[in-house]
């Protein structure tokens, strides 16, 4: 490799490279989504946004717990899971064929791929009742772990845009 | 007459000139590309290096090569490639790196490995396109590469023939990448501890974060004054974010909080770890062992 001064390399180069210009330069960014099917599909989308939210809600103050941010509740503990199990099995019904688009960030993966969006929900289902039935500090940080491991960010890393998109 | 015959030798006198210095140019363009399309030596590489391949793995794995890499119905967990990668120009097919030696890199020699990470180019001398990160990938030390090609080579094969799209700007790369790639692997930062400077390498170089979260300029280099300040994605939608003020900004409470980000990512509440090309990202970060989450963690939270 040969050995130069940055500024004598970039002078050398930007002499050599117009055509490079043309090659690498990037186009002009493309817009966002498109405003007319933003319109579309309001009602289902907000309504399980909203139970998703609640859902995520009731998760946090279980994820402090069990960074011993808050102390222990086994009542507290119970009453959050159960309302982010209703929650979840609420949203579930939430996703009809067409509902990928509008203002949401599911992505269309969720219809192509039905059986395996199902089954993650079942899971996180699952994870929320064992959940609740967690009575010791002990048993908590696993069972947070695996509601939100094996269910919002398996389901998420998979199904959901990220913002922005 | 003797005034016509005068300009006439001039012009032709011109002409001579003009053609000289063209044809003096374009030997110099190519002795230059010649110059600038030379791979390493097989002689920089330690005599009897023994690979360590836990570290390999760890390199594999804070590189996210399976992020780009991964293969397709049986081969998923495998970098056997064959997944389109949507550019703002077109899409790419990324290459098989299973240790196949028909489809994959199995007839490598650790050189190959080298130049290809360090050099972008292929052991034909192909220039390789920037979508294979090799602009940070060229910050790594020699023997993490060797450890990184070691445990590779240790790995399934996966037979998958992917095609090569090639284009006759791949010879303009040449220049580019001149421009592009750093003049030596990374060193250590005096003044700074051992925690901060492992985690400013892994960021650096295998970590690739740059990549995505610093801007680039008009032709395409990315702009240092802007470090990890966030920049638009490649893909043409959306942003990635700035990693910069991540404690001012409240984004994350300590060092702690973003270790535990990195490694339980959503599972531990931290949402915007998931989605998108970051998911993948944390998917990797969080086989990796703790001390060098605490290192990344240690890097970027430093940054103001």
């Amino acid at each position: 490799m040969i050995q130069m001064r940055k500024g004598t390399k970039m002078l050398l180069a930007s002499a050599l490279g117009a055509a490079l210009l043309g090659g690498a330069a990037i186009a002009g960014s493309h817009g966002g989504g498109n405003k007319m099917e933003m319109a579309k599909g309001g009602g289902v989308i907000e309504a399980r946004v909203k139970a998703m939210k609640e859902a995520s809600n009731n998760f946090t103050p279980l994820v402090k717990m069990s960074k011993n941010l808050i102390p222990f509740d086994a009542a507290a503990v119970k009453k959050h899971a159960d309302i982010i199990a209703a929650k979840l099995e609420e949203s579930a019904k939430l996703f009809p064929e067409g509902s990928d688009k509008g203002d949401t960030r599911a992505k269309p993966e969720i219809w192509s791929n039905r059986a395996e969006f199902d089954a993650i929900m079942k899971t996180a289902i699952e994870k929320a009742k064992a959940l609740a039935s967690v009575t010791s500090p002990d048993q908590l940080t696993p069972a947070v772990r695996a509601l939100g491991g094996e269910g919002c960010m398996a389901c998420h890393k998979k199904f959901r845009k990220p913002k922005g998109e | 007459m003797q005034q016509g015959t005068g300009k006439q030798r001039r012009k032709w006198r011109i002409w001579h000139l003009v053609l000289a210095i063209l044809l003096l140019a374009a030997g110099g363009v190519a002795y230059l590309y010649q110059q600038l399309s030379r791979p390493l030596p097989p002689g920089i590489i330690p005599a009897g290096y023994t690979p360590d391949l836990q570290n390999g793995r760890n390199m594999y794995l804070a590189g996210g090569c399976l992020s780009c890499h991964r293969g397709i119905g049986p081969h998923a967990e495998l970098p056997a490639g064959g997944r389109k990668l949507k550019l703002r120009r077109g899409e790419i097919t990324v290459p098989n790196i299973t240790p196949d030696p028909e489809t994959g890199i199995g007839r490598w020699r650790a050189i190959d490995f080298v130049n290809a990470m360090r050099k972008g180019l292929g052991p034909d001398g192909t220039h390789y396109l920037p979508s294979f990160p090799y602009t940070s990938y060229a910050w790594m030390r020699t023997e993490d590469l060797l450890d990184l090609f070691a445990w590779l080579q240790q790995q399934p094969a996966a037979r998958n023939p992917v095609p090569r799209e090639g284009t006759w700007g791949r010879y303009l790369l040449a220049f580019w990448k001149w421009l592009a790639l750093p003049p030596r692997p990374f060193r250590d930062v005096p003044g700074k501890d051992a925690t901060w400077n492992r985690g400013a390498y892994l960021v650096v170089g295998p970590g690739r974060c740059a990549e995505c979260h610093t801007p680039r300029n008009t032709i395409f280099l990315l702009d240092r004054r802007q470090w990890l300040a966030g920049a638009p994605l490649i893909t043409g939608q959306g942003r990635a974010p700035s990693l910069r003020g991540l404690k001012r900004r409240g984004r994350y409470k300590d060092v702690n909080d973003l270790m535990q980000a990195l490694k339980y990512g959503e599972a531990m509440g931290y949402q915007d770890l998931s989605a998108g090309g970051m998911g993948e990202v944390q998917s990797n970060l969080s086989k990796l062992p703790d001390e060098d989450l605490k290192a990344i963690a240690t890097y970027l939270m430093s940054l103001q």
